[in-house]
């Protein structure tokens, strides 16, 4: 068993490329190591901005063997009566390189056959070694590609070196003019070192390097530079708060280190998420809070240097930040002198996608909507009347901060400085919070908007978004999502179901469309109805996998998305699933199931809407489940009209179980007569939609299998 | 080192790698990427290693003189070698060493840049240079230019000067740095900003602008269409620097700037086609000066 180091050494390559490059190494040299029939004992990885490392333990000298039965003609056609080869014979040996007496006779279910034992010598590994490792460096996919010289080998940026061991024996590999050979590099500053590698030695490999000052080992590099920091933020009683960040400094550096820097406490009169997006948005330096979260004159900045003269670095460093945050300060004192009101109409200026106008015209459509949104919520008692005002203010101010130069320098600072500019020119409390808040969730995990006026904007300005992208048919496929649609609905999906809102998907889309300028001529209506339903389709498939990644059962997402009712509620269509996935542990489950996947089946044959003649029944038990029926209905739909889904889903099991069981026991439903048989075939399709209408369309859960579980 | 020391020492250190020391391209332009030293020679399987100073001008930059790090007219100092060579890095940093930059001392770092000149159809990657946290130059392997893909691979090295000189002279403002003993860059050019900065954004005539705009478009169509791919190229300059106007006066929509670059990308790109089919048609002449080794 031998090891394998590999080392492609590179000029710069950006910091998130690091790992996912080194992740497809992994992947590519499994792939690879099956394909040329090798085995590995186990692998790891490691990488700095100048380097990709591979190592590989446990590689064997050769690759496998190959023995194979290869199938010829018959016996009889091989072979004549007296037992000489015949042509064929003589053909098919000559065709696998071997003599005739090696051919063997053996039976097979077809009758006696020709083989021949065929085995391939597996080869050095040495000898495959180029050829895969060739595979991995052009296997490796990075989001942007370049070319350096004149060739076409692509990589993320220039490889200027290679090192390959297998053993103590260097791999002949080459690469765009590079030859493979057994030496590193230490750090180019500090170091400057070329360092000979003498066998493919994990641990060696990296203290060698370690002693040239490159931490090679991404973990022990992030886990330094965070030491580092912590200790430097510990006085002051502040953390790391943002690992994305630490993660991305680790990998723009190969020695870990970190500088304690301050800039003037006067720059803390401009608002603290200014400051902070200055230091992290374009310098990666970490902003320093107190615990209770207020920002201090102190940042830190990570440096691929030892202590030496770091203080030319720290000054260095604090100038830059110095020129930015006045920058910053230059931005808030130029914009608060226009208030966010006048710049609306500047909005014009702001086209937002082709045909469908620019930011002005999209305001005013986030306002229409909005208003409505908050129209119906009065009407069910969800917002006071008097917060329709400050909604539709918010509203129209939403997106004036687009046209202000902070927003222009730090894109990343649209709602917030809004929210900012807004205070400033005294509007309400509530309006300023929630232009900040109509943003959220800006990711997966964020908050949503905690006020009614905040959430009613959000809606409005997303609903906005995927009705002008669907209307251009800029609709998202497979991994294609440009205008983040998805995230747009799953943003209106939590605020939904956080807020409780009862708002219908199909009345609030049809608003929406209406508004567009595409749509303003009287006859798209056909239009905007054709838009409502591939909207709403794209809806029920984010539910459908919202909800999975939720760690819902996909059965169980099916049975409520597709009950009649739907998911146009969607705030009630969440609290259903929540409740059948509730009651699917109980113990009265199977027998819920059983009932409505029965009379679904059967009811299949008849459309709904016909009534019960009590004239065709023929036998007691329809008239006893009838009577049921009748008795227990009212009561029923009004533990559902009340939403009280679990208990109404209890009384139907209770209430039905029994009689339908002995039903299909005692009358057979296909009798020949049409009036009797769709009678009663009407009577089951009743019972079934009185539940799957209303909560879930039971007959789409896949019960396990008693059988195979045994 | 004063501001021109800085400029006379990278002359020579380029000089001595064996560039030519091109001059200024007498146009207005954005920077140094459009003087044809760069754009046009970037082109084709010819050699090509020159260095030079640009005076660039970003209209929409200026800070009435107000702001000690943004200028509407400032230097850079380019250089550009076709082949890129294999130790590019290494000769950049001596680059640095000459100017007396302490490498051990100080934090060099190479920042991804991705770089795009959607006006030029051209992109680029590399990076950005950090030197103690400041950007001083931008190092771009071009990729593309004109809308072709470069074969060779031309490198490009941008020296942001006023950086670099206040780094050197540990000055906060630009205007304080000290050109030559006796003068400093704020006697030279601080009433240039100032003027400049109420010309590009209050006073230019807008009317003019487009009017110039179109003129020169048509100038440039009618060029191509003569084969005088080069005189047609001054007017995408031109353009670009109208345009540049245009766009600091405030008189351009969003919508309409996409328009606009998509007009001066085209007209670059007839030009960059049209200088392939010239000089392939001269069969590539500075074809002489590549290395035998790789003929």
């Amino acid at each position: 068993m031998t090891n394998l180091l590999f080392e492609i050494g590179t000029e710069e390559i950006p910091a998130g490329y690091i790992t996912p490059a080194l992740d497809q190494m992994k992947t590519l040299f499994g792939e690879l190591v099956k394909k040329y029939r090798l085995e590995v004992h186990s692998v790891c990885c490691a990488g700095t901005p100048r380097k990709l490392v591979f190592f590989g333990e446990g590689l064997p000298q050769k690759q496998e063997n190959i023995l194979e039965d290869i199938q010829g003609p018959a016996a009889a056609i091989a072979f004549d009566k007296a037992g000489n080869p015949t042509r064929a014979g003589i053909g098919f040996a000559k065709s696998q390189g071997v003599d005739i007496k090696e051919l063997q006779i053996k039976k097979t279910p077809k009758g006696e056959y020709c083989f021949i034992m065929k085995r391939t010598e597996g080869q050095d590994t040495r000898h495959l070694l180029p050829d895969i490792l060739r595979e991995i460096v052009k296997g490796i996919s990075f989001p942007k590609s370049m070319k350096w010289k004149e060739n076409h080998i692509f990589f993320a940026r220039p490889i200027r070196s290679l090192l390959a061991l297998f053993g103590d024996t260097v791999v002949p590999v080459e690469m765009n003019g590079i030859k493979a050979d057994r030496y590193t590099f230490g750090h180019p500053f500090l170091s400057g070192k070329r360092i000979t590698i003498p066998a493919a030695d994990w641990e060696l490999y990296k203290r060698l390097l370690r002693q040239e000052k490159v931490v090679v080992d991404i973990d022990e590099r992030r886990e330094a530079v965070r030491a580092k920091i912590v200790q430097l933020m510990k006085p002051y009683d502040a953390v790391i708060d943002d690992e994305e960040l630490l993660e991305e400094v680790t990998n723009l550096i190969e020695y870990p280190n970190a500088i304690e820097c301050s800039f003037d406490k006067e720059f803390l009169d401009i608002p603290a998420e200014v400051v902070e997006t200055a230091m992290k948005e374009h310098q990666r330096y970490f902003p320093v809070k107190k615990s209770n979260g207020k920002l201090i004159e102190k940042f830190v900045a990570v440096l691929n240097r030892n202590e030496d003269n770091a203080d030319t670095a720290i000054r260095g460093n604090e100038r830059v930040l110095k020129a930015r945050l006045s920058d910053a300060r230059f931005f808030w004192k130029e914009d608060r002198k226009i208030r966010l009101e006048k710049r609306v109409e500047d909005l014009k200026t702001l086209s937002f996608l082709e045909k469908l106008g620019n930011y002005y015209d999209r305001t005013r459509r986030i306002v229409a909507l909005s208003d409505y949104i908050a129209h119906t919520l009065v009407t069910f008692r969800m917002l006071k009347i008097d917060d329709i005002v400050p909604v539709k203010r918010a509203a129209l101010l939403c997106k004036a901060d687009l046209v202000t130069q902070m927003v222009g320098e730090f894109p990343s600072l649209q709602g917030i400085m809004g929210r900012e500019y807004a205070e400033w020119d005294g509007e309400e409390p509530s309006v300023a919070a929630a232009i900040a808040e109509h943003y959220m969730p800006r990711f997966a995990a964020d908050t949503i908007p905690s006020s009614k006026i905040g959430a009613i904007v959000g809606l409005a300005d997303k609903f906005d978004t995927i009705s002008s992208c669907f209307a251009l048919g800029l609709i998202p496929t497979g991994s294609q999502d440009p205008y983040s649609l998805r995230r747009h609905a799953y943003g209106i999906l939590r605020i939904i179901e956080e807020h409780e809102f009862p708002l219908g998907l199909t009345e609030v889309l049809s608003q929406s469309l209406a508004l567009l300028p595409l749509f303003s001529e009287p006859g798209s209506k056909h239009l905007i109805k054709e838009k409502t339903t591939s909207i709403r389709e794209f809806f029920k498939d984010r539910l459908f996998h919202i909800n999975i990644e939720r760690g819902y059962r996909y059965d169980l997402v099916n049975a409520v998305l597709n009950a009649e009712i739907g998911f146009d509620g969607i705030h009630d269509f969440l609290e259903r699933l929540k409740v059948i996935s509730d009651i699917s542990q109980e113990s009265w489950w199977p027998d819920l199931v059983t009932v409505v996947e029965r009379t679904f089946n059967i009811g299949k044959k008849v459309n709904s809407g016909g009534s019960i003649y009590e004239d065709a029944f023929t036998e007691p038990e329809e008239h006893i489940l009838w009577d049921i029926y009748k008795n227990t209905e009212a009561d029923i739909r009004k533990k559902i009209d009340e939403k009280k889904y679990k208990e109404a889903s209890y009384e139907y099991c209770r209430t039905f179980a029994k009689p339908v069981h002995i039903f299909f026991d005692k009358v057979f439903v296909n009798v020949e007569d049409e009036r009797i048989r769709n009678n009663r075939l009407m009577l089951l399709k009743k019972i079934n939609e009185l539940y799957s209408s209303k909560i879930a369309d039971l007959s789409q859960i896949i019960m396990p299998d008693t059988k195979t579980s045994r | 080192m004063t501001f021109q020391e800085i400029i006379l020492k990278l002359q020579n250190y380029w000089a001595h790698y064996g560039c030519v020391i091109w001059q200024p391209y007498d146009i207005e332009k954005g920077a140094g990427t459009f003087n044809p030293a760069t754009f046009l020679k970037a082109l084709g399987p010819e050699p090509w290693k020159c260095a030079y100073v640009e005076p660039s001008r970003r209209p929409t930059d200026g800070r009435y003189g107000e702001n000690p790090n943004r200028l509407q007219h400032y230097y850079q100092f380019q250089v550009v070698i076709k082949p890129a060579p294999d130790d590019s890095q290494d000769i950049y940093l001596n680059s640095l060493r000459v100017l007396g930059i302490d490498l051990v001392k100080h934090d060099v770092r190479f920042v991804e840049d991705d770089w795009e000149s959607p006006t030029l159809g051209a992109t680029g990657l590399g990076w950005e240079v950090w030197l103690d946290g400041m950007e001083i130059t931008q190092f771009t392997y071009f990729q593309q230019v004109g809308g072709i893909e470069l074969e060779p691979i031309t490198l490009e090295l941008t020296y942001g000067l006023e950086r670099i000189a206040m780094f050197i002279q540990e000055k906060e403002s630009v205007f304080d740095l000290e050109w030559v003993g006796g003068y400093t860059y704020g006697d030279i050019h601080k009433q240039d900003e100032i003027q400049f900065s109420i010309y590009n954004f209050n006073t230019a005539d807008t009317n003019m602008l487009f009017q110039l705009f179109e003129m020169y478009e048509k100038e440039c169509q009618r060029l191509l269409k003569e084969g005088l791919v080069l005189p047609a190229y001054d007017y995408v300059l031109k353009c670009s620097h109208t345009f540049n106007m245009l766009d600091a006066r405030g008189v351009i929509g969003v919508t309409q700037r996409t328009g606009y670059i998509g007009r001066v990308r085209n007209l670059a790109r007839y030009c960059a086609e049209g200088y392939v089919q010239l000089r392939e048609a001269l069969h590539w002449p500075l074809l002489k000066n590549k290395p035998a080794a790789s003929l």
